[in-house]
């Protein structure tokens, strides 16, 4: 006889399922879990310098507070998306494993071959942000408020092509030997990096909001000289800066910058098979990082922009994007915080906590792409050596050694400024992978009708007789083609895509389709196996 | 000459993955048709009339409401697809139900046997004209009355602690049992007595390095064993956003796979661990289960005299 275990006592609330007692009943990742995770894939370090230093001088007197806002608003779309895509196929690259067995295996295979190559580059290109970026950052703010001449020295070393590719490289090896660790040893690394970035960010905070409403004019004069602040905005206009506070431009500029500052939320869809009831815990978790980053930097620009005027960040950030070389320039807010209150120890720890999380931003696109190689692995397209797992470790080291080898390229690439630009361009690369995913998810309902209507609740969801998915796939495939778009309408937010560029992208997805089809006829020679078999559905008796 | 077999396991119930299993045999050309246990669902879902031939049940929280008796037989088929057993019930037998463990925990087991029965007298119709074999194993989820139903069939074979021959060249052995779990289910054992059922099967074989074992639970620590850590009250623990995971598989599971070196090892237990590794020589796979999503989760495995020639893992 089974044995029950809820039995229910009668109230309608409790009359919904009789369970017996057997395995795995109540098993959910929590939404902060995921939440935690979306956020570390955003970066509180990069993303968070990204809407001051970056969007306000591309589009001066647009609100900083409506182009993140906007950008947020439909990134909830993709997001939605990728949470349907991880709840219809909820185990690792759920969206590999949707486009190779909804649309075309070779055409999902070669997309997916080429986010993890140019994914494992862009991790490199973050790794040499360090050097490029925040390390320079951090020891010039040092430099300027401690009057050390080291300091400025190191920080103008740190951005040479030597300073990036050997800090670049220290770092990624930093990277690579974490990465090979117990899963548990990771985690905790990236939980100490989520509290590093949520210290960091209230160090910012209590300076910024504990500062009198007219102390930030006499601090930047302080640091970068007498008279500098008051000039700021006239030198930007006499170098071209035109200030246009339109909504059109403001909603413009979300629609293209949404990825650029929030990309990352939607990666825990990559380990969709690691979550349970993936339906939920999967929109929540993206959901609730996109907000929760979201509301992070608004509160930064609001208290920013208690102490200086809009167009006031936008013509140091203008004066800094277009290169001025009157002077130093410093449009990032750990900066204006530190000017506020210079304080070696809180510049130290936000220094640190940068540094951290960036390399933690690096381990997470380390993380998804051994992710997906193992369902390569699982699926029999690449060789089983690729996914050995250390026996001791627990780790993939060699798919992990392989990441890190891409992702060195990624770092000398974005220290000699070569062909890829893996970091300038790599929203437009990422939509191109996107899209087979994307139009996999939108057109399913129709496309694997069986498998819809035995899917979760959330895929199943329909207005009137139209599935949700769709009509939401429909909007977030239109938000991908309008950034593939905006890369030719606005060279000066990503890369300048030129030929090279699309050639590159053109080889990456032609090898992943060499790679499919040599695999396939390996496979079947060799063994009697026709790898085809794997992705193709089974109609019930 | 060479065999092709196809592997699954951990059906849970799931009509659509059943009847997906039999239609891959077709599919995929397979000779032999080998279930690794976890074969009945983990709940019913009382349906209950609420007059004027208008309904009310939940799936998976969602509260459903068929009026007629076509939408009242879709609802029944979604939730059969599930994994899960629908149960229309007037309100004065839902409390009746509810108030009476005993009665529903027999009520349940009927349902149970009874799905495996229909099951197995599909299976037989469409294969045996084919001359295709099932070896249909229950798992620790399952209660020994399936076993029974198994037995009423002449053309299924039960596995569970015995010996077939396969082919002309490979034997299959079986064992249902897992070790203890959280839930405590019905063929939980400790690891001692597993130990010892496995070497009751090590013995029955002639050839054990050609051998075929359909193990239910898979070996300790070996990848295909791996699911997300649980506390003391079920939840799954995780640690800065990522899901603790840990090994659960049997220990006396991997030192048999390493006596005995049989050609291939078939598991299931652990849903979220699909995957194949090698134990020395043997192939051990994983096949894992979606039950739940109605995706058929399978292994077809080309097996020649004395090698695994080839395997893949499918879904669809």
């Amino acid at each position: 006889m089974a044995d029950i275990v809820i039995p229910s006592a009668g109230a309608e609330a409790d009359r919904k399922l009789y369970a017996r007692k057997s395995s795995g009943l109540v098993r959910t990742i929590g939404v902060f879990g995921a939440m935690v995770f979306g956020v570390h894939c955003i970066s509180l370090s990069s993303s968070g310098l990204i809407p001051f230093s970056w969007v306000a001088g591309v589009w001066p007197g647009s609100s900083i507070i409506g182009v993140l806002t906007v950008a947020m608003f439909f990134c909830l779309f993709h997001a939605y998306t990728y949470a349907t895509i991880g709840a219809t196929m909820p185990r690792s690259a759920a969206d590999y494993t949707l486009g190779s067995r909804v649309l075309s295996a070779p055409l999902a295979f070669a997309a997916s071959w080429t986010l993890v190559i140019f994914s494992a580059m862009v991790a490199g290109s973050l790794i040499a942000w360090i050097p490029k970026t925040g390390l320079p950052v951090m020891t010039r703010t040092m430099g300027i408020i401690m009057n050390n001449p080291s300091m400025l020295a190191f920080a103008d070393w740190s951005v040479t092509s030597t300073g990036i590719i050997l800090i670049g490289s220290i770092c990624t090896v930093i990277t690579f030997f974490t990465m090979i660790l117990p899963t548990r040893t990771i985690v905790r690394i990236l939980e100490v990096g989520f509290i590093l970035g949520l210290i960091a960010w209230a160090i910012l905070y209590f300076q910024l909001g504990t500062a009198a409403k007219d102390a930030f004019p006499v601090a930047w004069d302080k640091f970068m000289g007498a008279g500098s602040y008051e000039g700021r905005i006239a030198l930007a206009k006499a170098n071209g800066m035109i200030t246009n506070p339109n909504v059109a431009i403001m909603t413009l500029a979300g629609l293209i910058m949404g990825f650029w500052i929030f990309y990352g939320y939607y990666i825990p869809t990559f380990f969709a098979g690691e979550v349970k009831q993936a339906e939920s815990t999967l929109l929540a978790g993206s959901w609730s990082s996109l907000l929760v980053t979201w509301a992070i930097f608004v509160l930064a620009a609001i208290l920013l922009q208690r102490l200086v005027p809009l167009e006031w960040i936008a013509a140091e950030s203008y004066l800094s994007n277009t290169g001025y070389s009157g002077g130093p320039t410093m449009p990032w807010i750990t900066f204006y915080a530190a000017i506020l209150k210079p304080s070696f120890i809180l510049i130290l720890i936000v220094a640190i906590a940068w540094v951290y999380t960036l390399i933690n931003l690096a381990q997470t696109y380390f993380f998804y792409c051994s992710r997906i190689i193992f369902a390569w692995s699982f699926d029999r397209l690449v060789p089983e050596a690729v996914c050995w797992i250390h026996p001791k470790l627990h780790s993939p080291i060699w798919a992990i050694l392989i990441i890190t080898i891409i992702a060195e390229v990624g770092v000398i690439d974005a220290a000699l400024g070569s062909v890829m630009g893996a970091q300038l361009n790599f929203v437009f690369f990422a939509v191109w992978t996107q899209l087979v995913p994307v139009l996999a998810m939108t057109l399913f309902p129709f496309l694997k009708p069986d498998l819809f209507e035995n899917a979760s609740a959330m895929v199943r969801r329909k207005i009137g007789k139209v599935p949700v998915i769709t009509i939401v796939g429909g909007i977030t495939l239109t938000y991908l083609v309008w950034m593939i778009i905006a890369s030719f309408l606005y060279p000066a937010v990503g890369g300048r895509i030129g030929v090279s560029n699309l050639l590159v992208l053109a080889g990456f997805f032609v090898s992943g389709f060499i790679v499919f089809y040599v695999a396939r006829s390996v496979r079947m020679s060799r063994e009697g196996i026709d790898l085809n078999w794997t992705f193709k559905s089974v109609p019930p008796v | 000459m060479m065999t092709r077999l196809l592997y699954a396991s951990d059906f849970h119930g799931s009509e659509a993955f059943f009847r997906k299993f039999i239609s891959a045999a077709f599919q995929y050309q397979a000779n032999v048709l080998i279930v690794g246990g976890d074969v009945t669902g983990k709940a019913m879902i009382p349906i209950v009339h609420q007059g004027k031939g208008r309904f009310i049940g939940y799936l998976f929280g969602r509260k459903e409401e068929p009026d007629s008796p076509e939408a009242l037989e879709r609802l029944k088929r979604t939730i059969n697809n599930v994994g899960f057993y629908p149960i229309v019930l007037e309100p004065d037998e839902a409390r009746d139900l509810e108030n009476n463990p005993d009665k529903m925990g027999k009520r349940f087991e009927q349902e149970m046997c009874r799905r495996v029965r229909e099951w197995l007298t599909l299976a037989e119709e469409k294969l045996r004209p084919r001359k295709i074999s099932l070896f249909f194993m229950p798992g620790n989820d399952d209660l020994a009355s399936i076993d029974k139903v198994i037995d009423e069939f002449e053309y299924v074979h039960n596995p569970d602690g015995k010996r077939f021959w396969i082919d002309d060249d490979h034997e299959l052995v079986g064992l249902s049992n897992a070790n203890m779990t959280p839930w405590r289910c019905a063929r939980d054992i400790e690891e001692d007595e597993l130990e010892r059922k496995l070497e009751q099967i090590g013995a029955l074989l002639e050839f054990p390095t050609r051998a075929v074992a359909d193990i239910h639970v898979p070996p300790f620590a070996s990848g295909i064993d791996v699911c997300p850590q649980l506390d003391k009250d079920l939840r799954i623990m995780t640690e800065g956003g990522q899901v603790l995971m840990k090994p659960v598989g049997s220990p006396s599971v991997r030192c048999f796979l390493e006596k005995y070196q049989p050609l291939l090892s078939l598991h299931g237990h652990i849903h979220e661990a699909a995957g194949y590794v090698r134990i020395g020589r043997t192939l051990a796979i994983n096949a894992g289960s979606e039950y739940a999503e109605g995706i058929m989760k399978a292994a077809i495995i080309n097996l020649e005299k004395d090698r695994v020639k080839g395997h893949l893992l499918v879904s669809g």
